[in-house]
């Protein structure tokens, strides 16, 4: 009988201090998942963003020049980046990726002002957004300008 | 008798923090927050080295304008062939550098560089 006892005071203080121990870690590591999670969900939209606006300088899509408007040399044969055909980013259509959406794509031609292809302000006032501004020469006008795009997750 | 148990207890004790000190270590040390900051500055910076390379105007005026213009409010130097051409306080430590070989007039290589502090 005093084993016994014994061996239950054993049995109960070990089980408290494990309980205690796992619960300290199952918070601290909950917590720790939460502000995780948050973080890549904020780095995911920066690494959409800024390949998104990579995509439009860098490429060229015919079919939605958002993600690419970039000038194809016919002499060198390939496409030069940073150099805009302005024919072809002015048909630029919205574009969603899941969760992300580009809400708004503009030029700020220097000494021209800003000029904005496409704008949704609902997008940008109900979700989190970031905006990527890229330098650019536009094609043939050869005048230098900003491309800004706002990516809004909704 | 007890006192086996007793030690056994202890080991077991010692056991169960260490392994409590690995779990509360291990996840944290893999995880840092980092952000695409120095990229998208390292873009932007590297943006105004080939819009020059395709423009060729190489007027000093010209280069600061479109500093002024791609980096409004931040702090960069423009070195050409290592002499300053701008300089400025940086009240941030953070920086980047970017630099490109260039050809000019009469096929002369010379290299600009553009330290940013953001």
């Amino acid at each position: 009988m005093p084993k016994g006892s014994i061996f239950s005071v054993d049995v109960l203080l070990a089980f408290l201090f494990c309980s205690f121990l796992f619960a300290s870690i199952a918070s601290s590591e909950f917590g720790f998942l939460l502000e995780a999670s948050g973080f890549f969900k904020s780095f995911e939209l920066e690494e959409k963003a800024l390949m998104l606006t990579d995509f439009a300088v860098k490429s060229r899509n015919l079919e939605n020049p958002l993600l690419g408007s970039a000038f194809f040399d016919p002499e060198k044969r390939r496409l030069v980046s940073n150099l805009l055909d302005s024919s072809l980013f002015q048909s630029a259509k919205p574009v969603s990726f899941g969760s992300l959406q580009v809400s708004s794509f503009s030029l700020n031609a220097k000494g021209f002002g800003r000029k904005p292809v496409f704008f949704n302000p609902k997008l940008e006032l109900s979700g989190k957004c970031i905006a990527v501004q890229r330098f650019v020469l536009l094609y043939p006008e050869m005048r230098k300008a900003v491309l800004e795009m706002v990516v809004c997750e909704s | 008798m007890r006192a086996e148990g007793f030690l056994f207890s202890l080991e077991a004790l010692l056991a169960l923090l260490l392994f409590a000190l690995l779990l509360l270590s291990f996840p944290k040390a893999l995880f840092q927050k980092t952000s695409l900051e120095e990229l998208y500055v390292l873009q932007k910076a590297d943006d105004l080295l080939k819009v020059w390379s395709v423009e060729r105007n190489f007027s000093k005026e010209e280069l600061l304008s479109d500093i002024a213009f791609v980096f409004p409010g931040n702090c960069v130097e423009l070195l050409v062939d290592g002499k300053a051409l701008s300089s400025c306080n940086p009240s941030s430590s953070k920086t980047i550098s970017a630099n490109a070989w260039l050809l000019g007039d009469f096929l002369s290589p010379f290299e600009i560089r553009l330290v940013v502090h953001y």
